[in-house]
């Protein structure tokens, strides 16, 4: 079975992506606290990674850097509520797989997942 | 088991023309759906003219399908909406609503390729919000939003009943929507333009300063003060929020404005040095009233006129320009002339020096009664004690 990371500060928005992903046939972690995302990525060795950008305690983007040092090929789809090109423009160039803007449509979750379970063969 | 449709329908509309606030509405209407229908969730997705696409703003019921509101969207180019968009040229049913148990039946059933796959893109967005019934809420033509039902609770299709009621309900969802962006829509622009009322307002007040040199930054140093005074006569429990509001409001305009009658009197009069000479205190003592006359035909700023023309009154009725005594005074005035009086003598003057702070604030206090509303009074020294009387940077908003 697949395994989601999920780092958002927003606990709302976190339980609704792990019951979403469950429904889905999906493990999922979530992490709430952002200076914990990098610690508990290297332990659990997720498959994907929806990673919030912007939190009070961490930043989306330096998290996304350190997971790519790590493991190049990381999967990380960036979430974010601004649309800041600039941040974009960085995600893209470390590395990650997608950007997606709150709101969000399922949908587009939805073939992501698709994309992976394809990937996973 | 006699289900009460009237009252479902009934109930919401009653509560639905009290109500502006279109997210405590629509919250409403969401739980009256799952009060009474029993679907394990229900949430509502409203259009969004900047982001063109269908907001989720509410979702209640069943924590598990919950959603957090704006997180999703379902944009124009989703199966849904385009069904809707066309939903003339399909006619498929009775009703307008979308039923996943019925659309098994058509999609079995039909030659035409691409409802088909309208169809298929219909079921997989409903799965992915764990729907069963979606509802267009069309004001006249425009889809304004469109609403995602769970399986009741018994597990049992929805009645014709049932989806006729939601059917009423709507068009009364639709029509509260637009209303209250209409509102949402007036309300922008009454701010916006009581902002540049309340800059027009401050331009006045710098041209009058202008006149007066030895008062710059008077006007608003008495506005800062007599808000505070406001907040402390509100925490004494003499108004209501409401009153404090509206009163906040007034003096605003009514601090900028207090000596706006200035204009009618002599420069030389106003920057003079020397004692005023009777007829000269005479020619000053005017300018309430001669503010108040320019003002008071602006009748949105009723009650801050009135600050305007009795600023100068006595509590004890000694004061200009009619000597009015006691509770009398417009509440709005005796603020006015607190924060007034406390200014005046905490800042230069051409014919005298300031007075130290501790000073002016035992003459407001000694003139409890005397010149100054005793509430005023109170609440004037509770702001001092509390140090808030210390001058900040004076926003209009």
């Amino acid at each position: 079975m697949p395994k989601i990371l999920v780092v958002d500060d927003e606990s709302e928005v976190l339980e609704f992506m792990q019951r979403f992903l469950a429904r889905r046939g999906l493990q999922t972690i979530g992490v709430q606290a952002g200076r914990r995302a990098f610690s508990v990525y290297k332990q659990e060795r997720p498959d994907l990674v929806f990673l919030d950008i912007t939190m009070p305690d961490a930043d989306g983007v330096t998290i996304l850097k350190k997971i790519k040092e790590f493991d190049f090929q990381a999967q990380v789809i960036m979430l974010t509520s601004k649309t800041s090109q600039q941040a974009r423009k960085e995600a893209e160039r470390i590395g990650a797989l997608d950007y997606l803007t709150k709101p969000i449509e399922l949908s587009q979750i939805d073939a992501i997942i698709r994309r992976l379970f394809a990937s996973l063969g | 088991m006699s289900f009460k449709y009237q009252k479902i329908v009934g109930d919401t509309s009653r509560q639905m023309v009290l109500i502006h606030d279109p997210y405590v509405l629509i919250r409403l209407i969401l739980k009256n759906i799952v009060k009474y229908i029993k679907v394990s969730h229900a949430s509502l997705l409203v259009y969004d003219y900047i982001k063109s696409s269908y907001i989720l703003a509410a979702s209640v019921g069943q924590d598990k399908y919950r959603i957090p509101a704006g997180f999703a969207k379902i944009g124009k180019t989703c199966p849904i909406i385009v069904y809707f968009q066309n939903i003339n040229q399909y006619r498929l049913w009775k009703d307008n609503n979308i039923v996943l148990s019925r659309l098994e039946k058509v999609y079995k059933n039909t030659r035409n390729a691409y409802l088909r796959n309208i169809l298929q893109g219909v079921k997989r967005e409903l799965d992915l919000y764990g729907a069963v019934v979606c509802i267009p809420c069309f004001f006249r033509k425009e889809l304004v939003g469109i609403a995602l039902l769970g399986k009741k609770q018994s597990g049992r299709d929805f009645t014709l009943r049932e989806l006729e009621s939601l059917s009423i309900l709507s068009t009364d969802v639709a029509m509260a929507l637009k209303n209250a962006w209409l509102f949402k829509d007036l309300k922008n622009h009454l701010a916006k333009n009581r902002l540049l009322f309340l800059n027009m307002v401050k331009a006045l007040a710098g041209a009058i300063e202008a006149k007066d040199k030895y008062t710059i930054g008077h006007t608003e140093r008495v506005t800062v003060y007599a808000l505070k005074i406001l907040d402390e006569v509100y925490n004494l429990g003499v108004i209501n929020k409401a009153e404090y509001l509206k009163m906040r409001e007034d003096i605003k305009v009514a601090g900028l404005l207090h000596d706006i009658g200035k204009i009618g009197v002599p420069e030389a009069i106003l920057n003079k040095t020397a004692p005023l000479t009777e007829e000269e205190r005479k020619k000053i003592q005017e300018h309430p009233l001669i503010g108040y006359n320019i003002i008071k035909s602006i009748k949105e700023i009723k009650n801050a006129s009135l600050a305007v023309k009795y600023h100068h009154e006595r509590y004890d009725g000694k004061g200009y320009p009619r000597g009015l005594k006691g509770a009398r005074i417009p509440f709005i005035a005796g603020i006015i002339a607190v924060a007034d009086a406390f200014d005046a003598m905490t800042t230069n003057r051409p014919y005298r020096r300031k007075l130290p702070v501790k000073k002016a604030v035992r003459e407001i206090s000694n003139n409890k009664a005397r010149q100054f509303n005793p509430i005023m009074v109170e609440a004037f020294l509770n702001a001092y004690r509390k140090k808030t009387l210390k001058q900040q940077k004076f926003s209009l908003k």
